[in-house]
């Protein structure tokens, strides 16, 4: 387990977990509900951690001279472009606000949230891909991430 | 020393229109930070209105539904608008810090999530406008009393979709703050030399994206039941009412230490820090910490032991295991403790408050974790007397703790230590006097959720001293409203470092301009600020 990482074992752990108290709750009581429960948070945790090994090997792959993939995550944090303020965010979320009230009011307010939500995430995208491009502008195209 | 290669900034607008478009982490640890602090308020004005209805015998104040209104609200407010966010708010603000990085992974996301936390809740507040008022189900939502037939009122609707809402924004902050901490940790940063808080935030993450989903879905399918024809939790119609008991205590037991986890970090940096030590058994703390989280989803049954359908050896032992890592955090602090060089600067005091008021909870929740004196002590005052010992006594506590201990590095200004210390003793005081007598009205079968009670109970003395500690209570906040008033008044006058910390946000200028840090200390070990004073010569007691 010490070989696979901290990250990963964190998730090795909860699988192991939750898979095996699924099956023993299983057998003390036959009861379906919480042995989905229980199971799927095993399963859940298993893909975390399987996901996060993958990922962590890849970067350790591309990371020359680091001893670790813990150490190869610490090595890359750092300089990248964060993205501007703007009012996406807050329009997203009224907007889904609308299509909830408009769950419990009518749907004339879901369709208005609905629009609002789909402006916003718009306006999201384009500011991530204006971004994005004068990123690719000011540096090395190899180096450069969307903001978001 | 390095010195940050300086990335791209986005620039803050000014003013209002600049917290409404933010992208930037400490702002939007503040944002959540007050919207949180403000539903506290709001739930303590609830808390006091059903202590003021129970002080004698007889209706005097709200009625009977109002009661119930009262108490769904302010457990709803307090759990899901209050605790939780609180907590993902001081994180937001504290965690990118404490690794030496300048931003969350997403930040458009993590704007994304405080919007919609705030729009769920607002939603949720609303129910208090329309016709029939709020959601008078409890803040459990029992099936069926919560389906269309018995609850007819639009509250309830808004109450599931506005929870629906919050529950989406934890999930997406959640998923921010694990790629965070996995993905923008400073060189050095390895996770075995990350702070305790964020060890803490890491696996609270974890908790969040496994538990609130199940929250999620059992919403939608209570309001499928009441509104699209479908029978879920309808016996009549081949339902299962504890089917939502199952769903609801997967999140909800979860929940609960969402919201003690994030503190149990908060307590561990204070504790180090006002010890002039080293945190006592590092690794055990980030076992223990797995540990619980892991335990806790296997117990959430021992809510349902009197409803005979689950199997109540099974959640009593796995209840029971839960008390043997939080033993070993109690170990861990006292023995940070032990031999320090302790000092009671506010932040101190609240964190010791902590210890003894949380194990209070502890101990009482093992009582209750045996179903033969749960089937006595099921839906009493103890019981409610217990998990108020955890919440406040564990979660609003520590929430004081770290206000005051982060504040300066927030603001660059320190708290009125003066304020800090009356508030503490109205708390202890108040908090001991609401909830003490509790434990003996529950032993002797005063049921929770009541609005009133015969005189011939003899309950009467008890409740008028449990109505005089909420008082007390809602009175100590008062001088942390005048502390903060006081401090935003000042000119900032801190440095990057009063308490003497260890950790990276004690690196950073108070408050961090934007980008958080002009360099950064090699990282070598748990406590890089330290190892730097050291090196420098200077301050360094242990």
């Amino acid at each position: 387990m010490r070989s696979l990482g901290p990250d990963v074992t964190l998730f090795a752990r909860m699988a192991a977990f939750g898979l095996i108290v699924g099956v023993v709750y299983w057998f003390l009581t036959y009861e379906v509900a919480g042995t989905v429960l229980l199971s799927t948070f095993g399963f859940a945790s298993a893909i975390a951690g399987i996901a996060v090994f993958v990922g962590s090997r890849r970067l350790r792959q591309t990371e020359m001279g680091t001893t670790s993939a813990d150490e190869a995550v610490a090595m890359t944090a750092g300089a990248e472009p964060l993205p501007r303020p703007g009012w996406a965010p807050l329009g997203i979320a009224l907007g889904l606000g609308g299509v909830a009230i408009g769950a419990a009011f009518g749907p004339w307010l879901a369709i208005a949230g609905a629009l609002l939500a789909i402006r916003s995430a718009k306006s999201w995208l384009d500011a991530a891909v204006r971004e994005t491009d004068e990123t690719r502008g000011r540096r090395d195209p190899t180096g450069s991430r969307p903001g978001d | 020393m390095s010195t940050i290669a300086a990335p791209v900034h986005g620039l803050e607008l000014p003013g209002l229109t600049g917290w409404l478009t933010t992208t930037d982490h400490k702002r939007i640890g503040i944002l959540y930070i007050t919207a949180a602090f403000a539903f506290f308020l709001v739930g303590g004005v609830l808390a006091e209105g059903m202590r003021a209805e129970l002080a004698a015998p007889g209706i005097q104040l709200v009625g009977e539904e109002g009661y119930d209104q009262l108490f769904t609200m302010h457990g709803t407010i307090m759990l899901l608008l209050f605790g939780t966010p609180m907590a993902i708010g001081l994180a937001n603000y504290v965690v990118p810090l404490q690794i030496g990085t300048d931003e969350m992974s997403f930040p458009r996301v993590n704007a994304l999530s405080f919007w919609m936390f705030l729009t769920g809740s607002l939603i949720v507040m609303s129910s208090f406008l329309v016709q029939g008022g709020p959601a008078a189900i409890g803040w459990t939502g029992y099936a069926p009393l919560s389906d269309v037939t018995y609850e007819p009122g639009i509250g309830v609707d808004l109450w599931i979709v506005g929870l629906i809402l919050t529950g989406l924004s934890a999930v997406i902050g959640a998923v921010n703050f694990i790629a965070t901490i996995y993905g923008r940790r400073t060189p050095g940063m390895t996770m075995f030399r990350m702070p305790i808080f964020t060890w803490n935030i890491l696996v609270t993450a974890l908790l969040i994206l496994f538990a609130f989903p199940v929250l999620t879905a059992a919403l939608a399918m209570l309001f499928i039941d009441r509104h699209l024809g479908g029978t879920f939790f309808q016996p009549s119609l081949g339902g299962s009412a504890v089917l939502w008991q199952h769903l609801f205590w997967f999140f909800g037991h979860p929940e609960v230490y969402i919201l003690i986890l994030p503190f149990f970090g908060v307590i561990t940096e204070i504790v180090s820090v006002f010890s002039r030590k080293p945190v006592f058994g590092y690794a055990a703390f980030v076992l223990a910490t797995i540990a619980i989280a892991s335990l806790s989803m296997s117990v959430w049954a021992h809510h349902m032991f009197t409803t005979g359908a689950v199997s109540n050896p099974f959640f009593s032992i796995a209840s029971f295991a839960i008390a043997v890592p939080t033993g070993i955090k109690f170990f861990n602090w006292i023995a940070t403790m032990w031999r320090g060089h302790l000092t009671f600067e506010t932040p101190m005091l609240w964190a010791v408050g902590f210890l003894y008021l949380f194990l209070l909870g502890g101990i009482t929740g093992i009582i209750v974790a045996s179903p033969a004196l749960d089937y006595h002590l099921q839906d009493t005052y103890f019981v409610v007397a217990h998990f108020h010992n955890t919440l406040i006594g564990g979660s609003v506590f520590a929430i004081f703790a770290g206000i005051y201990y982060w504040f300066p590095k927030m603001t660059g200004r320190r708290l009125s230590e003066t304020l800090g210390r009356i508030q503490f003793a109205l708390w202890v005081v108040g908090f001991t006097l609401t909830f003490l007598p509790q434990y003996e009205l529950g032993l002797l079968g005063m049921p929770r959720r009541i609005a009133d009670y015969a005189s011939a109970t003899g309950w009467t003395d008890l409740n008028v001293a449990s109505t005089v500690g909420a008082a007390i209570l809602g009175l100590g906040v008062v001088p942390f409203l005048v502390a903060v008033g006081e401090a935003l008044r000042r000119p900032p006058d801190q440095g990057p470092d009063p308490w003497g910390g260890a950790t990276l946000e004690w690196w950073a200028d108070s408050p961090p301009p934007p980008g958080n840090f002009r360099d950064l200390p090699p990282v070598r070990s748990v406590r890089p600020v330290f190892d730097a004073r050291l090196e420098a010569g200077g301050g360094a007691s242990t």
